[in-house]
């Protein structure tokens, strides 16, 4: 594993995704390469001397760029650094950091809400796509409204596709009739999963989510040591 | 003599290992998986403070030790 060093990259494409989310797409520009595992994250530098830590949304196998989601409803110093950002613009950051990657338990539950699913998407595309991974892999993702609603489609489409994977899509404020899980993501985990010592869970989320969920998996008989949480989101 | 005074706050430190990958020698992760300094000359001065710098949390300050000023976070 690459030790942690600094970046600098260009922004190749900046979206704003809807009213909440935006995705930045920074190409490498020293050093070319970036060896790092699913999970990771980078401390971006966003002037004043002052740095924001911003997990990697993109797989591993594509070491010469790195995506980021991030919420920019906060509007603090992080976000709107972020969203000031143009193509071409130049930033640099510290990567790769972390210890929220995948083990070898032999079922897998991740649970996310909001911007939470950036490093599970890295980790859920290693897995599928290029590790072609047998384990079960379940996915619950919380979200408030429709309207926040992205990557819905690339979820689930590998629910299609993979015979191990499920993706479980929640809305906290939900529209009239909506026809999946509504209320808060760990409820619908609740609802519809019995865990065991054989489970790794990985939350990645709003504090409450990740206290919620701990408790929850833990009185399901998963050990402390296979709950593996990522708290900065 | 050290450059830089550390100091950890166990209440942030949320146990994201980064300043540990920046500056082995000088942050590790306790059984509780908490940072603690081993030593304040394990790493480069610069190592140090870009180990502080890169807590997602601002979970370790940072001051000059002959000044006693605080390097980081910045207030």
């Amino acid at each position: 594993m690459q030790k942690p060093q600094q970046f600098t990259g260009k922004v190749a494409e900046h979206i704003l995704i809807n009213n909440k989310f935006q995705y930045l797409h920074i190409e490498l520009t020293h050093p070319f390469r970036l060896e790092f595992e699913a999970g990771q994250y980078v401390s971006f530098a966003i002037g004043g001397g002052e740095r924001r830590s911003y997990s990697i949304a993109s797989e591993p196998q594509i070491d010469s760029s790195i995506e980021v989601c991030v919420d920019v409803t906060p509007e603090g110093k992080g976000s709107s650094f972020l969203k000031s950002l143009k193509p071409g613009d130049e930033v640099s950051f510290l990567a790769p950091l972390g210890k929220f990657k995948v083990e070898d338990e032999s079922k897998l539950l991740f649970v996310a809400t909001g911007s939470g699913i950036t490093p599970v998407r890295s980790m859920i595309l290693d897995l599928l796509e290029y590790k072609k991974d047998p384990r079960q892999i379940q996915l619950h993702w919380g979200l408030r409204h429709v309207d926040d609603m992205f990557w819905v489609e690339h979820f689930r489409k590998f629910h299609e596709y993979y015979d191990n994977f499920t993706f479980h899509l929640t809305l906290s404020q939900p529209p009239e009739h909506w026809p999946l899980c509504a209320g808060y993501v760990t409820d619908c985990v609740r609802d519809e999963l019995t865990l065991d010592s054989s489970w790794g869970v990985y939350l990645c989320g709003n504090k409450f989510m990740i206290d919620d969920a701990t408790k929850l998996v833990t009185k399901m008989g998963v050990p402390p040591e296979q709950i593996h949480t990522e708290k900065f989101f | 003599m050290a450059k830089y005074k550390i100091k950890i706050l166990r209440d942030k430190c949320i146990g994201a290992a980064s300043c540990v990958g920046l500056a082995p020698g000088a942050y590790q992760l306790d059984d509780e998986n908490i940072a603690y300094v081993v030593s304040e000359e394990g790493d480069t001065p610069e190592n140090i403070l870009l180990g502080a710098q890169s807590c997602p949390t601002n979970a370790i300050e940072i001051y000059d030790a002959e000044t006693g000023e605080k390097v980081w976070p910045k207030e």
